[in-house]
């Protein structure tokens, strides 16, 4: 096996807060990093693998199908929500209680927070609503409202408006390991003074043929519906809290060698399924919440996708502040 | 003050280019500059696509014979990029073999052939449908869409692919210099690729933003986009990684944006921003651009919009400036990569293409290359994209001789 060296950041980015949202009920949460035990996890991490906490029956995975009730529709503040994917409703909302945690920073502003999104559903339903009208009825009588949602971008840009976040918006693939471009891309970022702020977002919907078809092939996913997310920024903006080292995915062929600095971190293995990406960048930010309750100045997130890929995330504690 | 990359970040000469146009760069290049316009009815490229406008379709794909399956399009493209890099990365990397190489796709929709596939099982009523594969599943489960890439060129680099409207290729462009400039890598294979998707064609025919006969961008008379696809394959590296020889031109500047101020119609100040950010990190001011490849789709509110940003750059009278997609089609998420190596090509030869099929300018203010190519002074281009969602985008790009 071929090793690969994992260099640190040179100043990698402050992780400041995390959060989710999911339903029912639908609502969203989100914590600076002070306040990470207040989060009342989704997930939950045992023999190297995440589940929900909370398992649906059949009758509550069937309303979770469902269209979203129009309150939670209104308060995303998702113009033509209707016609929007859940996902980027549910990104939305994240976005607005991540951006919330630091509203009272006024050094940062809105022109210097970009925001990366990564999901695989983004488009799957409303690709769906739009192609499948076109075939039962005719392709006159499709809904033109849908085309601004047709793209995974439109699930960013919405989260965009809606925080007045200008910095970057761009929706990234492959779940768990576009989370760590996510980040990788707020460091660099951060690194040519673009920005100060970056909100990293995983979101996705549990859309019936998505679930039909990991069905149709045994595949292991753990659908989850809902986002989850964390704000990083360029310098500390509270005391305490974590650093980001490093971010990087490497081939599950290579053998990541560490810096002797971090032999005794701790180590959290995460085994995402085999080969596919969907619905894992939602871990992520649970991950690090899990792995972020410990006493080590240190922890390593290892995300693995048989097959595929590593992640490898790094976190050191902020002694500086 | 954003900051300046250290050195330029280095184009390779050798790249994929794959469109309406012809499966070479240079049969693309000799399109444009000839200002050729082969434009396609869809259902005779593609069976069963519903009826719309003419839409710029790939018919060579180069290494492949013929049409794929519909579900195949997007990875058959992908891999026929690929073996069009293997050449470069095979040399790079005999050069030097600790190179550390990583893959930008960069898209607007993705692959719409799998999903359209199961779309088909489940609603079509007449004509064939393409067989639902396990294939397909993982394709929308977040099966590698890169893996084909990977494969042609005997490779396994890591990938991420970027969405960000159809400025992708732009949003990408950013992130991959970025990535070299701050060391994380050494050389980034950007692909940039869109295929043609039904929910495009029939989407922006029904808003009137599809050209009954052709895209005419800044024409006083134009009537919408054309609706295309594109593959592009351009290798970027840090300075040095390249012999001198094989460097086709350098970035110097790169800035993304979203201005957020609506679903679809993009901003002027939004977009002014981001070339002002570009030239500035660049160490450049406005007047030091020699010519513009804009996004230029034939939309009126796209071309209106880039009027404004040219007065509010420029002021009265623009630097040369053209758009490709009076040839290319809107390309999409693809369209920045072909203005590119477009600039490449400028660079090498002298000549900005003209915007074909544009006869009667509405923009007084943009000195736009109309019915020939034009010899225009050396110096810097800037490139611009602008996306759904008020992504936008863009480059400065200057001659490596």
């Amino acid at each position: 096996m071929h090793h690969i060296h994992i260099k640190p950041l040179a100043n990698g980015p402050y992780l400041h807060a995390l959060g989710w949202t999911g339903g029912p009920p639908y609502a969203a949460m989100a914590r600076n990093s002070a306040q990470f035990s207040e989060l009342l996890p989704r997930l939950s991490f045992a023999d190297n693998r995440a589940a929900l906490l909370v398992r649906d029956d059949a009758d509550t995975l069937k309303a979770k199908l469902a269209e979203l009730p129009l309150p939670f529709l209104r308060s995303s503040g998702v113009a033509r929500a209707r016609n929007a994917a859940r996902s980027t409703v549910f990104g939305a909302m994240l976005a607005k209680e991540l951006r919330a945690t630091f509203a009272d920073n006024t050094a940062i502003v809105g022109d210097r927070v970009g925001i990366a999104m990564v999901s695989s559903s983004a488009i799957v339903p409303i690709f769906w609503r739009f192609e499948s009208v076109g075939l039962a009825d005719s392709w006159q009588r499709t809904d033109t409202m849908l085309l601004p949602a047709s793209i995974p971008s439109s699930v960013v840009t919405a989260a965009s408006t809606v925080t007045g976040s200008h910095a970057a918006a761009l929706t990234l693939t492959d779940g768990a390991f576009g989370m760590l471009a996510g980040i990788e891309h707020a460091f660099l970022s951060f690194f040519h003074d673009r920005s100060d702020a970056f909100m990293v977002i995983g979101g996705d919907e549990a859309f019936q043929p998505m679930v039909d078809a990991a069905a149709s092939i045994n595949a292991r996913i753990e659908v989850l519906d809902g986002a989850a997310g964390m704000v990083l920024t360029r310098e500390a903006v509270s005391p305490g809290g974590w650093q980001v080292c490093f971010a990087q995915t490497i081939s599950d062929k290579q053998a990541p060698l560490f810096d002797d600095a971090w032999s005794h971190a701790d180590v959290l293995r995460v085994d995402c399924g085999d080969r596919l990406t969907a619905y894992t960048a939602a871990l992520v930010p649970h991950a690090i919440h899990h792995a972020l309750d410990t006493d080590a100045d240190s922890v390593v997130i290892d995300f693995i996708v048989k097959d595929r890929a590593r992640g490898l995330l790094g976190l050191r504690r902020n002694k500086a502040a | 003050m954003v900051q300046s990359y250290a050195k330029p970040i280095d184009v390779a000469v050798h790249c994929s280019a794959i469109s309406n146009l012809g499966s070479t760069w240079r049969q693309n290049w000799e399109g444009l500059l000839a200002a050729r316009r082969p434009f396609s009815v869809g259902y005779e490229v593609i069976p069963s696509w519903p009826k719309c406008p003419p839409v710029a379709a790939i018919l060579d794909f180069g290494h492949f014979e013929g049409q794929p399956l519909f579900s195949r399009r997007f990875p058959e493209l992908m891999r026929c990029v690929g073996l069009d890099m293997k050449p470069a990365i095979d040399a790079l990397l005999e050069r030097h073999p600790d190179a550390r190489i990583s893959i930008i796709l960069a898209s607007s929709a993705g692959d719409p052939g799998a999903l359209s596939a199961m779309v088909d099982a489940a609603y079509r009523k007449e004509g064939p449908s393409e067989p639902v594969t396990p294939a397909i599943y993982e394709e929308l489960l977040g099966g590698p869409w890169t893996a084909p890439l990977n494969a042609a060129m005997e490779r396994d680099f890591p990938s991420i692919g970027v969405f960000g409207a159809c400025a992708s290729s732009l949003v990408a462009t950013s992130y991959a210099c970025d990535r070299i400039n701050a060391g994380l890598a050494d050389a980034v294979i950007l692909v940039a690729l869109d295929t043609l998707s039904r929910v495009a064609s029939i989407g922006f025919t029904n808003i009137g933003a599809n050209a009954p006969a052709g895209a005419t961008p800044y024409d006083k008379d134009r009537a919408g986009t054309t609706v295309g696809e594109g593959a592009v394959g351009v290798l970027m590296t840090r300075a040095g990684l390249l012999a001198d020889a094989d460097v086709a031109a350098r970035i110097v500047g790169t800035a993304v944006y979203c201005d957020a101020a609506h679903l679809v119609e993009p901003n002027p100040v939004g977009v002014a921003s981001v070339v002002t950010s570009a030239i500035a990190q660049a160490g450049l001011a406005p007047g030091d651009v020699a010519g513009v490849y804009w996004h230029g789709t034939g939309t009126r509110q796209n071309d209106k919009t880039e009027a404004a940003v040219s007065t509010l750059v420029f002021g009265e009278r623009s630097p040369p400036s053209t758009s490709t997609k009076g040839s290319l089609g809107h390309t999409m998420g693809a369209s920045g990569g072909f203005n590119i190596l477009s600039a490449c090509s400028t660079f090498e030869t002298g000549l900005m293409p003209p915007v074909a099929g544009t006869l009667n300018p509405e923009f007084p203010n943009l000195d736009l290359v109309l019915g020939e190519p034009r010899r225009i002074e050396p110096g810097p281009i800037l490139i611009t994209a602008l996306g759904f969602g008020g992504i936008n985008a863009a480059t400065v790009i200057v001659s490596a001789r």
